[in-house]
């Protein structure tokens, strides 16, 4: 754990923080933890940039945009539903 | 019972309007295709898995009781479809990444700072070079790290919903995100770096 709030960037004091940082950028932290990172990052530099760098990646994974389904798929899973259907409506006995 | 804004069209198909089933399908249907194709190595089998569970879903509908979301609910279908259909491949559980093996390296830390990616808006990085390292950073990840992943930073569900679809506790969810989002900024970084 951090002793100091703007303890220097090194490779110790990355790695304290390196386990928390998710939770950093979720919004998911309380307390003395959060205010340690937030003072660390606006003081040290290497990991303000990795932070916002982990930042980027979780948003550019939101917003990738999908692979299309092809059509032909599609026109196999409406039919098979179409069977689905008749088979509710007109159960066999 | 948790309403979402499936609520009304789950009523009506409750009520015996089987068609209103059609809009839950073009909504979910590509979403979970996509989890396939993240998940499963081909095509075949991403079809597979959307039609397997979008046909458990008609099927299971009726007696749904609105006790999750329904996405949440549509998902956990597919995760089981996923699983037998590992478990057909005897797939080991995974280990959870090493952290140290995500923490910057030395020559990693002195470039940290000229990380331009940064401030970069996102719309303008996600070109289709980007788009295909993503999907090979993703490609490597442990599976378990990757669904994970797939479910919370792609898909957008919360740490508790991503552990009601995957049976896991949320401090899980938690270490298996994080390592996978350090593992596929490292690679990012030496991307950009490389650029």
């Amino acid at each position: 754990m951090l002793d100091e709030t703007t303890a220097p960037h090194t490779e110790e004091n990355c790695k304290d923080l390196l386990e928390w940082l998710s939770d950093y950028i979720d919004g998911d932290l309380k307390g003395d933890l959060y205010t340690r990172i937030k003072a660390h990052e606006a003081a040290c530099k290497p990991c303000a940039a990795f932070i916002a760098t982990l930042q980027k990646t979780s948003e550019l994974l939101l917003n990738k945009p999908g692979i299309n389904v092809p059509p032909e798929d599609m026109d196999d899973l409406a039919t098979a539903l179409q069977q689905c259907k008749s088979d509710l409506k007109n159960p066999k006995s | 019972m948790i309403t979402c804004e499936d609520t009304e069209t789950i009523i009506q198909f409750q009520n015996g309007n089987l068609d209103a089933f059609d809009s839950l399908a073009r909504k979910y249907a590509p979403r979970i295709y996509n989890l396939g194709m993240r998940m499963c190595k081909a095509p075949e089998d991403a079809k597979d898995l959307m039609q397997d569970t979008l046909l458990q879903a008609f099927r299971g509908l009726q007696g749904f009781k609105r006790e999750s979301k329904f996405s949440v609910w549509i998902y956990q279908i597919a995760k089981r479809n996923y699983i037998d259909r590992q478990r057909k491949n005897k797939v080991t559980p995974d280990q959870l990444l090493p952290l140290d093996t995500l923490v910057p390296t030395e020559d990693e830390r002195e470039t940290l700072e000229l990380a331009d990616w940064r401030n970069t808006p996102v719309q303008k990085l996600l070109n289709m070079e980007l788009r295909k390292e993503l999907d090979q950073a993703m490609a490597q990840l442990p599976e378990d790290h990757r669904i994970v992943l797939v479910l919370r930073d792609v898909e957008g569900f919360t740490a508790d919903e991503t552990a009601t679809i995957l049976g896991l506790h949320v401090p899980g969810i938690k270490s298996r995100l994080h390592r996978a989002r350090l593992a596929i900024r490292k690679h990012l970084h030496h991307y950009y770096r490389e650029a």
